[in-house]
Order: structure tokens, then C-alpha cells, then sequence
């Protein structure tokens, strides 16, 4: 009886590391789905401008296609994501120039686009509960 | 000779663990590295316009040296004619865009895989899709 209390432990515990390092590594999957899709949303931001404005030397973001290209590529992954897991992604968009303003030191035109990724628990283990994940990518112009 | 017995019973058990662990890791490596290589070749893409025939021949030999996997196994599914950068969204998705699909069979994905799963229902797929800009210009 001993050795099958014994053996039970330790199956227990196995089988629990299995589900946690499975889960583990699906969470990590999605965050490196999102920051991949939040760089590649960025990128796709920051590609449309004012070509009049462009032509005195100022560098200024399309604000209206900016956020029309990045609204396709969420609505893509959201539909490619739902057929993996129930959940929504959501973005936020941040333009940055000199009309705009800029958020650092470097005074530079950018794109920023952070993705947060809602969902049911990731982790099926009781004392770990991880419901949302957010991700930001950047594209800077030099 | 009961324990004997009972330890020749539990350890081929304790061993599917132990190996399972070992084929998690490694996939989980191979995923990371399919997604890598991928990323790296959507930038390249991104410059040239679409996936040339280089780009995919180098993604195609690199996956499949990497991974010790045969090259035609490896599929690479993506516009080949040239996308042009656009000053303009088109909310079709059907001018300024470049699509893109890899599929890379990357092992099993259980252990003990010949006595537990069924035939050729083990095997573990990446795919890799996406919809990035074009950057090239006309």
C-alpha cells in the first residue's frame, strides 16, 4: 500500500508539470504570436503619409490608414486566433510626429501599436490564473 | 522478486515522462526556431516585394538543414508576384499586401508514439501564417 501512496504521489505531481509546462508553453506561443503581429501591425502604420507634407521635408502619419491597416491585420489574427481559442484582441494605436508629438528623446516619426489578447484562463492548473495578454511593437523612422 | 516485478511494470510508466519531457522541449525548440527563420524571410519578402524564389529556397534549405527534415516536405505558400507599396490602405486586402503560409512537419508529437497513438496521427505541424505590407516601391 506504501509503494502505490508513493507511486500515485508522484504520478500526481508528473502529470501536474506535464499540464503546466504544456500550458506554458502554449502562453509563451501566443506572446510570440502577438509581438510578431504587433510589430508587424506597427510596420504597416507607419507606411501611409502625408505626401504634401512629405514633399516640404515633414514626415507626417496617416492617422486614417494607419489605423485602417491595422484594424485588417487584428481582424485577421482575431479570426485566426478564434479558431485556436475563445478570446478577442483588441489594439491600441499610437502614432507619433511632429504634429502629433513625440513620447521620447529621440525625435523621430513612429508607430506603436500594443496588442492585448483577452481570454479564458491560460493555465489549467487551480493556483495560476492567467487571463490577458499584451504585447507592444514599434517601427521607428530614421 | 514482488517489488522487482512491480518496478519492471511502473518504470516504462515513469520513463513516458521522462521522455515526453524530452520531445516537449525539442519541439518547442523547433517551433521557436521555424518562427525565427520565418520572421526573418517576411522582412526580406517585405523589401523585395513578395517571396522570391530565393527567399524561399533559403527558408526552404534552412528549415530543412536545421531540423533534418526532407526540403519537400516544407511548404511555402506565398504570392510570387510582385506587391507594391500603396500610399493608401485598400480595405479589400487585395492591392499592397503580401500573404503568406509555411507549413513544417516537425516530429512527434508524443512519446512512445508507435505503441500509444495511432499511425500518422502524431505528428506535429507548424504553420505559420500572416498578412504583412508591401514596402517596395514602384
Amino acid at each position: 500500500m506504501k509503494v502505490f501512496i508513493v507511486f500515485l504521489c508522484i504520478l500526481i505531481i508528473f502529470v501536474g508539470f506535464f499540464v503546466y509546462e504544456s500550458d506554458l508553453s502554449n502562453y509563451l506561443r501566443i506572446e510570440g504570436y502577438l509581438k510578431n503581429l504587433s510589430e508587424e501591425a506597427a510596420c504597416a502604420a507607419a507606411m501611409y503619409y502625408d505626401e504634401a507634407r512629405f514633399g516640404q521635408g515633414i514626415y507626417i502619419l496617416s492617422e486614417t490608414e494607419g489605423r485602417k491597416a491595422v484594424e485588417y491585420i487584428v481582424a485577421e489574427a482575431n479570426s485566426a486566433l478564434s479558431s485556436v481559442r475563445e478570446g478577442i484582441l483588441t489594439y491600441e494605436l499610437d502614432l507619433f510626429d511632429s504634429e502629433k508629438g513625440f513620447d521620447g528623446t529621440e525625435q523621430r516619426p513612429a508607430a506603436q501599436v500594443t496588442l492585448t489578447y483577452t481570454c479564458d484562463d491560460l493555465f489549467r492548473l487551480p493556483f495560476l490564473r492567467v487571463t490577458s495578454v499584451e504585447r507592444r511593437g514599434r517601427y521607428e523612422i530614421k | 522478486m514482488k517489488q522487482f516485478i512491480v518496478l519492471a511494470a511502473v518504470l516504462p510508466l515513469m520513463l513516458l515522462f521522462v521522455a515526453q519531457y524530452a520531445i516537449d522541449q525539442r519541439n518547442h525548440a523547433a517551433t521557436a526556431f521555424v518562427e525565427e527563420e520565418v520572421r526573418a524571410a517576411c522582412e526580406e519578402a517585405r523589401s523585395a516585394g513578395c517571396f522570391t524564389s530565393e527567399i524561399r529556397e533559403r527558408l526552404v534549405r534552412s528549415i530543412s538543414g536545421k531540423l533534418g527534415i526532407p526540403a519537400a516536405s516544407v511548404s511555402v505558400e506565398a504570392d510570387d508576384s510582385v506587391v507594391y507599396r500603396l500610399n493608401y490602405f485598400d480595405s479589400t486586402g487585395e492591392r499592397g499586401l503580401i500573404r503568406y503560409k509555411i507549413t513544417v512537419p516537425i516530429g512527434p508529437m508524443t512519446a512512445y508514439s508507435g505503441f500509444l497513438s495511432p499511425a500518422g496521427r502524431n505528428e506535429r505541424t507548424v504553420v505559420i501564417a500572416g498578412t504583412m505590407a508591401s514596402e517596395r516601391l514602384p
